[in-house]
């Protein structure tokens, strides 16, 4: 803990609090250039599960069960667990970590909790860099848990090995599930709260399910879970290990998810800015008044981004 | 390369203790999400060697505990050490709840930067801890 010591010697002594820091550094700063973190290389060897389903599904509870089981197989455990920013004021109540205090003095066991600070998807831009950050620390596998709002939240499929969807019986409508789009992205299908009455039903029915919407996911695993004990996530511990011994994700596609996800937020940031400038808003008024047409202004606007 | 003018100030909500009640904290959490900060809240009964693990691992600026339990002179400094103890010197540890005010001093001499007496307004705790919070900024990488 010596003050010579910099971030970096630290981090690369394993010392928990600078990866802290590290992780904070990556997500208040979304220009790394220049930095030693920017150069972290990318996610080699550590496994990526990511967890995503309805608020109140279970997602922290589970994750905080699996972390156990990975534990009990030696692992080194990070949890990277997302939670909405308000739009309105920035800030955020980040509750996962209410659910997973049983590994609190485990120093096998890094939980970070992360706000999406505006972005859509399900992460934040933070994801790429902390996932490095975490593989560079030696972890060997990461449970990331979705922001959990029910809507969209396919960014994690294209930078988990396997991807888990929770759902929960009671609370309605599987043709939601089909129209969010979220089960195509799916890897493993759990009814967690199997504990609860109208479990088997809808085990029944996501079945069925995954069989109509597209043949190609007729063999997507449903699995039941009761997250509220650790031998309650054996069985789809067993499945995911399955997935994780021969389906790692694609390198290549985590790069590519990884560099769309830098190129569009970029774009989005430059936009904004445009967009708020008074040339801006002359363009969006003649768009209204008719003068120009969106299509045409598009044109204009990608002329206007600068080089990053 | 400066940090994002928008990146929120952040703030561990710690319940170190055995009471049973977490109103206030929740109250409290609340306001501070309100006013744009990024506030993680662990739960009850937090020993003090939890929220500094949470603390550090958060990287939190600010560690605000609530404590209602009597035992804030054994419990608060016990934090305010192992946070020191971490290198985390520089994180701002303010306490409300019910504390005497007979113990507020003891409680600042042990390093603890702030009570709020019962009773403070929300608005106050706020506004200090966006006045008090220290900045990341001039973190070197
Ligand atoms: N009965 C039952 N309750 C559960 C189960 N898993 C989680 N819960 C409860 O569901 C609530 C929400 O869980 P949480 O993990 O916070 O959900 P999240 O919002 O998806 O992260 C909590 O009260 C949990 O204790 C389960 O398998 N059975
Ligand atoms: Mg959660």
């Amino acid at each position: 803990m010596s003050e010579r010591l910099s971030l970096r010697e630290r981090f690369e002594a394993g010392e928990r609090g600078a990866l802290a820091r590290v992780l904070s550094y990556i997500e208040d700063h979304p220009d790394l250039r220049g930095t030693w973190i920017a150069d972290l290389p990318p996610v080699s060897a550590m496994q990526i599960v990511g967890v995503t389903g309805p608020p109140g599904g279970g997602k922290s509870t589970l994750v905080n069960a699996l972390v156990q089981v990975y534990r009990r197989q030696g692992k080194r455990v990070g949890v990277l667990a997302f939670d909405p920013s308000s739009r309105r004021t920035g800030g955020a109540a980040l509750g996962d970590r209410i659910r997973m205090n049983e590994t609190w003095s485990d120093d096998g066991v890094f939980i970070r909790s992360l706000a999406n600070r505006g972005r859509l998807g399900g992460l934040s831009d933070a994801v790429f860099g902390s996932l490095r950050a975490f593989n560079a620390f030696g972890l060997d596998l990461t449970l990331i848990e979705t922001v959990g709002v029910g809507q969209g939240e396919i960014d994690v499929a294209s930078v988990a090995d396997v991807t888990v969807l929770i759902q929960v019986p009671g609370a309605g409508d599987t043709v939601q599930l089909i129209k969010a789009g979220v089960l195509e992205i799916a890897n493993i299908l759990v009814v967690n709260k199997s504990d609860l009455p109208g479990a088997g039903e809808l085990l029944r029915d996501l079945r069925s399910l995954v069989t109509q919407v597209d043949p190609s996911l007729a063999h997507t695993p449903v699995v039941a879970a009761t997250a509220t004990s650790v031998e309650g996530v054996l069985p789809l511990a067993e499945e995911i290990d399955k997935l994780l011994a021969c389906s790692q994700l694609d390198a290549r596609m985590r790069a590519e998810a990884e560099v769309r996800h830098y190129v569009l937020s970029e774009v989005e940031r430059q936009l904004d800015a445009l967009l708020r400038e008074e040339s801006g808003d002359e363009l969006v008024a003649r768009i209204e008044a008719g003068a120009t047409n969106a299509w045409q202004a598009r044109v204009q606007l990608i002329g206007s981004l600068r080089p990053a | 390369m400066s940090r994002a003018e928008r990146a929120p100030i952040r703030v561990l909500i710690g319940k170190p203790g055995l009471d049973g009640h977490d109103r206030g904290a929740r109250v409290i959490a609340r306001a501070l999400r309100d006013a744009g900060m990024e506030v993680i809240y662990t739960g009850l009964f937090q020993t003090p060697a939890m929220i500094v693990r949470a603390a550090v691992d958060e990287d939190v600026d600010v560690v605000g505990l609530s404590i209602l339990s009597g035992a804030h002179l054994t419990l608060l400094p016990e934090i305010v050490e192992g946070i020191v103890a971490e290198g985390r010197e520089d994180a701002l540890i303010v306490a409300g709840g019910t504390i005497p005010p007979d113990d507020v001093q003891p409680l600042l001499d042990a390093g603890v930067t702030r009570v709020f007496g019962p009773g403070t307004p929300l608005a106050d705790i706020v506004e200090y801890i966006r006045e008090h919070a220290p900045s990341r900024t001039a973190e070197s990488v």
